[in-house]
């Protein structure tokens, strides 16, 4: 109540509640100075340099043959990895958090390596095992499968990448819920697998969605992993980023920053969906 | 009510405690037939999307003797690359850690407007691709960027240089230390800090005693994760190198060069240490939520 | 609450519903981890009855419900409904209905869609067609009086509101015995008793044999027909409300059903004495002997002195009701403590005469 008083007698609203905690002008001040100098104003650079190509300029390079197969490929293989690392995410997080097994720690923690692991040092790896000499591409190789350097290659970096996202965040959801909820189901008559498809699996929706979105707007800016086993054919296996170091090596800045735009673009759509579902499920179900 | 909560012993995830018939599983989990199939799964999965690669660095790296191992680190370039990228790191690390203490206090401490929008902002770089974080700043500081026509007259060189990667490395590295501190202080509260005040003690006694212990395992969480990206970011600095051998060349912009120019053998070599760096931040990080799973804020993805 | 649903199990009286069954269960036994949550109950429930299981914390009434329900297995002895073994039946074949301490509703399905679960999920053939699947939710929320808030989810509802659909939906699959964990454990007093009354309505309506787990001695004695009292994994009593107070098997029955006070006595020559006195009380042939009888504060009343056992007033103390009053056996250590009403005043020292009205003697243990 008193902060509430205070609030209302400047002749202007208090922009913060008052607090005893000393230091938020100073905390607040550098944050925002931080922010803007490392992350705003360099972001800011690229979108004032995005309105002076304009929109048709946008447009004429987002059409021109070269990058619009760069962009679907980046954003095909990126969806068709995230999907695929949904499923097995799902998997692995039920298994991580629902069986006891010898060695679950170890490989709950393996989970994370995508994370840790420098990308180069992914890319040729994964280029070295999935090459036709390679421990698996020599597996394929007799069928006439090329793994490396192909659009499939470029999907299993992608997977790599992906895999830790859509297991992270269902994990934590697996590990609450409600054994009531399954005891319930079964007292009602329905099956094992009646209770993971109608009770279990419906409120992992949201966070599987989320895992997947976040695992998609990584995948498809992803470089480091996915440049060693593309092959980086035009038209064929050359992914978006790729196609902008390209530009940039060219001093094609306008190309370089228009293509950066449209992957921005789309990135920060994602992410904004990603709120809505979060919005979403909370409103309508009381939880994420 | 308490002998319920006393009863989840009774429902044990594992179906090994009950007797012999099939029908006497719990019913809160699936049979062992389907367990052992989603376990087998698993295990293929992971084993071959994130075990094998794991592996294949090492036996590359050793696969021609150990003495061809210990000579791609004697090279001079390989040694100014490890070089660069432990500077690289030094100069990153504490930026965003002390960015990171501050915004998580601004943050998790106080409560103001704009709130949640200013964590989007933070987490904003990762959802940049590597790539164009590194182009931001060629747009800014490069031979045609804004501020080119300035640095060149001053001849202060920021792109292909130093100063460039060192930029690039903090802005992909950015959020790493914030995002984990700020649910962490958010969970733990005022008090602690409101009893130290109404003792007596000043706003920065109050942080170093009371705060800095309660977020300490929190903090190393989030500065292990930022060195580990720091120290292997490939996309971001290799727009900004300018792949100066022996100059701009970090050691995953130096295993680049190494393996496209077929030298195998040294690029997994030098892969090798990171791959190192990388499992001991997992094993670190890992000890750090078995240990102290209490004061590390609930987990989620990077 | 009066208006009888028609199709919904018919007659206003506590008809025994059709297809509910009476419950068995003989020898049960279970150990976790070595140590014995049960241990030897038997127990048999007539088609239609309302039994409560009341007992403390840690006493194996849940587990004992759960063993009937199916979720979970007992180490030793059998179940059975009606005359057919149900031992090693799954839960889903038991074909009970349960209501869960926190009611585990469905969160992401609307009230409508959490009574219609149980006959959604059968088998094709046995699965009714969707008009009479509505039909049937719709008589539901009428029993329970939800009517109008089938589309809400869970999290748009009150605790009571809860309990309710977590009902109807147990009663959906109309199952042969109804089985409820603590039902009103989770909400607060007021609304605790109403459903206790809207509870016992519904089940003389819908005259399932139903079994429910309590902590609260009030909840069991006015809700139930009979009441089984556990302690320690073990079937203490079992009898009518009226049988387990006036007549408690054994001094815990006594102590958990209210507060009591216990007086050492010494059976000597058929006479029961306390602190070397005879008091009027037959020893019924209890053994020679260290026993205790056992008092509640409201069977013991105060006189003047001279009459019954000679006292002093050692305190006393205002209550909602009346008076505490607590007084030393003379010669002796031993306190009792009485309930008067509020006109009789005391003062401390006072020599009183105490009448024990009711006394229950138990061997000492």
């Amino acid at each position: 109540m008193a902060a509430v008083a205070t609030a209302r007698e400047g002749w202007l609203p208090r922009f913060r509640q008052k607090s005893v905690i000393p230091g938020f002008g100073l905390a607040f001040g550098y944050t925002l100075v931080y922010l803007g100098i490392i992350v705003l104003i360099p972001l800011g650079g690229l979108i004032l340099r995005a309105s002076g190509i304009g929109l048709s300029g946008l447009w004429n390079v987002a059409t021109d043959p070269r990058v619009a197969g760069a962009l679907k490929l980046s954003f095909g293989t990126a969806l068709l990895a995230a999907v695929f690392a949904a499923v097995f995410g799902l998997l692995i997080a039920w298994v991580l958090t629902r069986y006891r097994f010898p060695g679950r720690r170890l490989i709950d923690a393996a989970v994370d390596l995508p994370f840790a692991l420098p990308t180069a040092v992914a890319g040729i790896a994964l280029s070295a095992l999935y090459a036709q000499n390679g421990l698996i591409g020599s597996i394929f190789a007799p069928y006439g499968i090329k793994i490396a350097y192909t659009p499939v290659g470029i999907f299993i970096a992608l997977v790599f990448v992906s895999v830790p996202f859509t297991v992270r965040t269902v994990q934590p959801l697996i590990a609450e819920i409600d054994r009531e909820q399954e005891e319930a189901s079964a007292t009602l008559g329905a099956s094992r697998a009646q209770t993971i498809w109608r009770v279990l699996l419906p409120p992992l929706i949201p966070a599987i969605l989320t895992g997947l979105a976040l695992a998609f707007a990584r995948a498809v800016g992803e470089y480091g992993s996915v440049i060693f086993i593309a092959g980086n054919l035009p038209y064929i296996s050359e992914i978006a980023p790729l196609l902008i170091v390209i530009k940039l090596e060219e001093f094609d800045y306008t190309g370089a920053t228009a293509i950066a735009t449209l992957m921005l673009a789309i990135s920060f759509s994602i992410l904004l969906l990603i709120n809505l579902i979060q919005a979403w499920s909370r409103k309508r179900f009381g939880y994420v | 009510m308490s002998e319920h909560s006393s009863a989840p012993a009774s429902i044990p995830a594992d179906v090994s405690g009950t007797t012999g018939r099939a029908a006497r599983h719990a019913v809160t989990t699936e049979s062992r037939l389907v367990q052992g199939v989603a376990l087998g799964i698993a295990f293929v999965f992971l084993a071959l999307f994130l075990l094998l690669p794991l592996i294949t660095v090492f036996l590359e790296a050793f696969k021609r003797g150990f003495d061809t191992y210990l000579a791609a680190f004697s090279e001079p370039d390989a040694q100014s690359a490890i070089r660069l990228t432990l500077t690289v790191a030094a100069i990153a690390v504490p930026l965003n850690l002390v960015f990171g203490v501050a915004a998580s206090w601004a943050i998790a401490k106080f409560s103001f407007p704009g709130k949640s929008f200013l964590i989007t902002l933070i987490d904003l770089p990762f959802s940049v691709s590597p790539v164009v974080s590194g182009l931001v700043f060629v747009l800014l500081f490069g031979a045609q960027g804004y501020f080119g026509p300035f640095l060149q007259a001053h001849n202060i060189s920021i792109i292909f240089a130093l100063p460039g990667i060192v930029i690039a490395t903090v802005f992909v590295t950015f959020p790493f230390v914030a995002r984990e501190l700020i649910p962490l202080m958010q969970e733990q509260g005022n008090t602690d800090e409101e009893a130290a005040l109404s003792l007596g003690a000043s706003g920065f006694t109050t942080f170093r005693t009371v705060t800095l212990p309660n977020i300490r395992w929190g903090l190393l969480y989030g500065v292990l994760l930022c060195n580990a990206r720091a120290m292997g970011e490939f996309g971001a600095v290799a727009v900004v190198s300018g792949h100066i051998r022996g100059l701009t060349n970090t050691m995953p912009l130096h295993i680049e060069i190494l393996y496209n120019e077929y030298n195998i053998a040294a690029a997994f070599a030098v892969a090798s240490l990171l791959a190192l760096l990388a499992l001991i931040t997992l094993a670190a990080k890992s000890i750090l939520e078995w240990r102290f799973a209490d004061s590390l804020a609930g987990r989620g993805g990077h | 609450m009066q208006t009888p649903s028609p199709g919904v199990a018919g007659t206003r009286s506590a008809a025994v519903q059709a297809g509910t069954v009476g419950i068995r269960v003989s020898g049960i036994g279970k150990e976790f981890r070595g140590s014995k949550a049960l241990d030897g109950v038997d127990l048999a429930i007539h088609p239609g009855e309302l039994i409560a299981l009341l007992g403390p914390s840690g006493s194996g009434k849940t587990t004992l419900l759960r063993i009937i329900a199916g979720l979970e297995f007992a180490t030793t002895g059998s179940v059975f409904f009606g005359t057919e073994d149900a031992t090693h039946l799954t839960v889903q074949q038991r074909r009970v209905g349960f209501v869960f301490q926190h009611y585990a509703l469905f969160k992401h399905l609307t009230v409508a869609d959490n009574i219609a679960y149980g006959l959604s999920v059968r088998p094709r053939k046995e699965r009714p067609p969707q008009a009479a699947i509505r039909r049937k939710v719709q008589e539901l929320l009428e029993l329970v009086q939800l009517d109008g808030l089938d589309r809400r989810y869970p999290a748009q509802l009150s605790g009571g509101q809860r309990q309710r659909v977590a009902l109807a939906r147990a009663l959906a699959v109309e199952p042969r015995v109804l089985l409820l964990d603590e039902p009103f454990g989770a909400l607060d007093a007021k609304v605790r008793k109403d459903l206790r009354r809207w509870l016992r309505d519904i089940h003389d309506r819908t005259g399932h044999t139903t079994i429910f787990v309590t902590h609260d001695q009030d909840e069991a004695l006015e809700l139930a027909d009979r009441v089984a009292i556990l302690a320690n994994g073990r079937l203490e009593q079992v009898g009518t409300p009226d049988e387990i107070y006036e007549k408690p098997a054994s001094p815990f029955v006594l102590s958990f059903l209210g507060d009591t006070v216990a007086l050492p006595v010494e059976v000597k020559g058929g006479k029961v004495l306390l602190a070397g006195d005879p008091l009027d009380v037959d020893p019924e042939g209890a053994a020679e002997g260290r026993a205790t009888i056992y008092l509640r504060p409201n069977e013991v009343t105060l006189a003047p002195y001279g009459t019954g056992i000679p006292g002093i007033i050692a305190s006393q103390r205002r209550t909602v009701n009346g008076r505490r009053v607590e007084v030393r056996v003379a010669f002796s250590d031993v306190l009792i403590e009485v309930e008067v009403p509020a006109e009789q005043t005391w003062s401390v020292n006072d020599r009183v005469g105490l009448h024990l009205r009711k006394a229950r003697l138990f061997p000492a243990d």
